[in-house]
C-alpha cells in the first residue's frame, strides 16, 4: 500500500515538474515568435528598401561555413550555442602571428639593411622604428576587412540597409532562444515517456488487484 | 560521446535567409549544404529527402523546420523519435504558429488523457 502511495507521489511530483517546464516552453516559444516576427519585418523593409533581386536566395555564398553552432554536452545532456564569431578567430590569428614570426622578421629585415649601410645608423634606427609603426597601423587597419569576411551580411553586398543589419540582430536573438526551446523539447519528451511508463505500470498494478 | 562532433543547425523552410544571416548555413564538402529552401515548386519527395539526409547527418543536432512545411511531411516526423537530431518546428514569414499542431502540447495533453 505504501509502494502505491509512494510510486502515486512520484507520479504527482513528475506531473507538476512537467507542467513547469512545458509552462516555460510556451513562454520561450512566445518569446522566439515575436523575435521571428519582428525580424522578418526588418528583412521586409531590408528587401524593398534594396530591391528585391538584392536579398534573396540568389545571393547565397556557395561557400557558406557555420559561423553559430551548438555544443552538445552528452554528460549533461545539454545544448547550449556557440557562436564562433570569425572576429573571435581572426583577433587570435592577429595576435598569434603578432607574437610569433611576423613583426620579428620585419625587424630583422631593418636591422639588415642598417648594418649593411652601418654610415647612416642612426638615420636607419628612426627608420626602422618608424617602420615597425607603420607594419602596425597597416596590421590594425587590414585587421576588420579580415573580420567581416564570413559574416552572411557580406552575400548581400559591402553596403547592406541598417534594417538588413537589425533582422540579422533579430534572427541571432530568436536562434538563441530556438537553441532553448529545442533543449526544453527534449527533456519534456524525456519526461513525458518516464511518466508514461510509471502511468502504464500503475495501471497494470492496479488491474491485478 | 558521438553527440560531441552535432554541432551543426540544418534548417527547412520557404525563408531561409534569417536564419542563413544567423549564421547557420554550412555547405560540407561531401554532405553537402544543411539547409533547402522549400517553395511552391518543391515536391515533398524533395522534403522527404532532405529531412532524411539531415537526420542521417552525424554533425547536426538540430533541425529547424517550418511548420507549414512540416505539414506537408506529418508522417514522417510523427514517426521520427530518436533524440539527436532534434526536430523543432518553427513560424515562418508567411505562417505564423499554430499552437495547436506543437508536438510537445500533443504529447502533454496524451498524457493527461484530453
Amino acid at each position: 500500500m505504501d509502494l502505491h502511495k509512494s510510486t502515486n507521489q512520484k507520479i504527482d511530483d513528475g506531473l507538476l515538474e512537467l507542467l513547469d517546464e512545458f509552462s516555460e516552453y510556451q513562454r520561450i516559444r512566445e518569446s522566439s515568435n515575436a523575435l521571428l516576427r519582428q525580424a522578418f519585418f526588418d528583412l521586409s523593409v531590408a528587401r524593398r528598401s534594396a530591391g528585391y533581386q538584392w536579398i534573396s536566395a540568389d545571393m547565397y555564398s556557395g561557400r557558406a561555413q557555420a559561423i553559430t553552432t551548438v555544443d552538445v554536452d552528452p554528460v549533461a545532456d545539454n545544448i547550449s550555442i556557440v557562436r564562433k564569431h570569425r572576429q573571435e578567430q581572426c583577433a587570435d590569428e592577429a595576435q598569434q602571428e603578432g607574437s610569433s614570426e611576423g613583426l620579428r622578421r620585419r625587424r630583422q629585415a631593418s636591422g639588415a639593411t642598417a648594418s649593411a649601410d652601418s654610415s647612416d645608423g642612426e638615420k636607419d634606427e628612426h627608420n626602422s622604428s618608424d617602420m615597425d609603426e607603420q607594419t602596425a597601423t597597416e596590421k590594425r587597419n587590414s585587421a576588420p576587412s579580415r573580420v567581416r569576411s564570413d559574416d552572411p551580411l557580406l552575400w548581400f553586398g559591402m553596403l547592406v540597409p541598417p534594417a538588413l543589419k537589425k533582422a540579422q540582430g533579430g534572427f541571432v536573438n530568436a536562434l538563441d532562444q530556438i537553441v532553448q526551446l529545442a533543449q526544453l523539447k527534449r527533456q519534456l519528451e524525456a519526461k513525458q515517456k518516464a511518466l508514461q511508463l510509471m502511468l502504464d505500470q500503475t495501471h497494470s498494478t492496479s488491474d491485478t488487484d | 560521446m558521438a553527440q560531441k562532433n552535432r554541432t551543426l543547425i540544418a534548417s527547412i523552410g520557404d525563408t531561409m535567409t534569417g536564419l542563413l544571416l544567423a549564421g547557420v548555413g554550412d555547405i560540407h564538402s561531401q554532405h553537402g549544404p544543411n539547409f533547402l529552401t522549400v517553395d511552391d515548386k518543391t515536391d515533398q519527395q524533395t522534403i522527404e529527402r532532405a529531412f532524411s539526409s539531415f537526420t542521417g547527418r552525424k554533425d547536426i543536432a538540430i533541425i529547424l523546420i517550418n511548420q507549414n512545411v512540416a505539414d506537408r511531411i506529418r508522417g514522417i516526423l510523427d514517426a521520427y523519435n530518436a533524440p539527436f537530431p532534434t526536430v523543432l518546428e518553427i513560424p515562418s514569414k508567411d505562417h505564423p504558429y499554430d499552437p495547436s499542431k506543437d508536438s510537445v502540447l500533443k504529447r502533454v495533453q496524451l498524457l493527461f488523457g484530453d
